[in-house]
């Protein structure tokens, strides 16, 4: 065989294992699922809001964290609370995540929904995220201070407890 | 077809192909660059198969075309610490008076085994979370083909790296710089002769993610050779563009990297801008890899 012949082996091989093997993307839960994990029982209210480029600001500068999107798909919830559609980086995709806010602007709960990475699935672990519970705009929420990190998946770690401050400085600075 | 190489494609193609199928779950330490190393290690108990293959073009005058191909398993013993072991192959096609020391050589040789290498790589800072990701790296090699004329050799080296990355914008773009210095110690089969010389090697690389899965950048090298361990030979600059895209259980890297400007220090010898007399005008870079 000449040399030239076979350099084009590994090109041959790309399509392979992206026909041989099936999408590994998974959505855990639907807007409606998790409205129903963290607020089971309750009536949430489409309430979406777009913030302001001040209010943009304002919330960057609390949060340290990016505001990718003005517009926050947001509920409210009957008896007081919050529940938010928000999205992170991931290192390919984007994650989905929603966050249960209570009366007072804590965290009640947060779900994963939406994860494709090649890794980091253990964001999903329950333990990891009963973390954010209770947490408000003052925590720091940061990789191993008040956030254990999971060795392995330490940007979807990372770039989730940077979303979630970011969410609780938007409570204060637009909803409270 | 020599049969040594009819086995290492043989070889090469079932492992590619057969990884996806025994994969259950996905782990990445992905190569955003063809040549420069970025600071993740895979997580423990992850593994990672590759293939490389570098071309390499032109010695400024006849032909000169050389292709080096390596299969790599690499797997995470320790989430900061993983080790890779490399079966590499190596063909060369000579002619026209391309090698300056040896104009008559002509060679036309298709792909032969050429050595191993085991790699170890220990992350000491993570870019994620700390202020800049640290690694370092150390590899022992041996190859029987000498790089340049093809000649059969016995050769060792003890490649050794500093990383160091940075990223920005969500980690959206990586910013990661090498700094590699490499002994080498090679006897040939024909001549007798012995030579041993160190490698000195600085490299960077930027690398932005433009759309989901996919990352775009540059990449660069400023190479020297040193001789006996003594005065340094000559010296090339490369620096070029590079594609780079993941999938949940792959991913590919593909590099194209001219050399840009060089000299090789010897007296007498043309120039002509570039050191053609260690190094090649243009060599591109693929990686694939699989997750498993």
């Amino acid at each position: 065989m000449r040399p030239a012949q076979w350099t084009w082996l590994p090109i041959i091989c790309v399509p392979v294992p992206a026909i041989a093997v099936p999408a590994y993307a998974a959505t855990y839960l639907t807007v409606a699922q998790a409205q129903q994990t963290i607020f089971p029982g309750q009536t949430l209210t489409p309430a979406n809001i777009t913030l302001t480029s001040e209010q943009t600001r304002e919330i960057e500068r609390r949060s340290d964290a990016n505001v990718r999107k003005k517009e926050i798909r947001l509920w409210k919830v009957d008896g007081g609370g919050f529940f938010i559609v928000d999205e992170v980086l991931g290192k390919h995709e984007f994650i989905t995540y929603a966050v249960g806010l209570n009366a007072d602007g804590t965290v009640k709960q947060i779900e994963i929904m939406t994860y494709r990475e090649s890794y980091g699935y253990e964001v999903r672990n329950v333990d990891w995220r009963a973390q954010f519970v209770g947490k408000n705009a003052a925590a720091p929420l940061k990789l191993s201070k008040d956030i254990k990190n999971i060795s392995g998946a330490t940007l979807s770690c990372r770039h989730i407890a940077d979303g979630v401050k970011r969410v609780l400085a938007t409570y204060e600075v637009a909803l409270k | 077809m020599h049969h040594r190489s009819a086995i290492f494609v043989a070889l090469a193609a079932a492992l590619l192909l057969l990884a996806p199928l025994s994969a259950t779950r996905v782990e990445a330490d992905e190569n955003l660059w063809g040549y420069v190393y970025g600071t993740d290690t895979l997580p423990a108990g992850k593994n990672e198969i590759y293939l490389w293959t570098t071309s390499r073009n032109q010695k400024g005058k006849g032909n000169y075309r050389a292709w080096d191909t390596s299969l790599e398993l690499e797997r995470g013993f320790t989430d900061n610490f993983q080790a890779s072991f490399y079966l590499n192959g190596r063909s060369h096609q000579i002619s026209g008076g391309a090698l300056d020391e040896d104009p008559d050589r002509k060679l036309h040789r298709g792909l032969e085994w050429d050595g191993v290498n085991l790699e170890l790589k220990y992350n000491l800072l993570s870019v994620y979370k700390d202020l800049f990701g640290l690694s370092l790296y150390i590899e022992p090699e041996y190859s029987r083909i000498d790089k340049i004329s093809g000649e059969r050799m016995n050769g060792f080296a003890l490649e050794s790296k500093l990383i160091l990355q940075k990223n920005f914008f969500d980690d959206q773009l990586a910013l990661a710089y090498n700094l590699t210095l490499e002994p080498e110690w090679n006897k040939f089969k024909a001549s007798g002769e012995r030579e041993k010389e160190l490698e000195f090697e600085q490299s960077a690389g930027m690398s932005y993610r433009f759309l989901p899965h996919w990352f775009a950048g540059i990449e660069g090298r400023y190479a020297s050779v040193y001789p006996e361990f003594k005065h340094r030979e000559g010296h090339a600059f490369f620096l070029g563009p590079n594609i780079h895209y993941a999938a949940e259980r792959w991913w590919f890297t593909f590099t194209f990297l001219p050399q840009i400007t060089g000299k090789p220090h010897i007296p007498g010898r043309d120039s002509d801008g570039l050191h053609l007399h260690e190094y090649e005008r243009y060599e591109y870079r693929f990686k694939v890899a699989f997750n498993f």
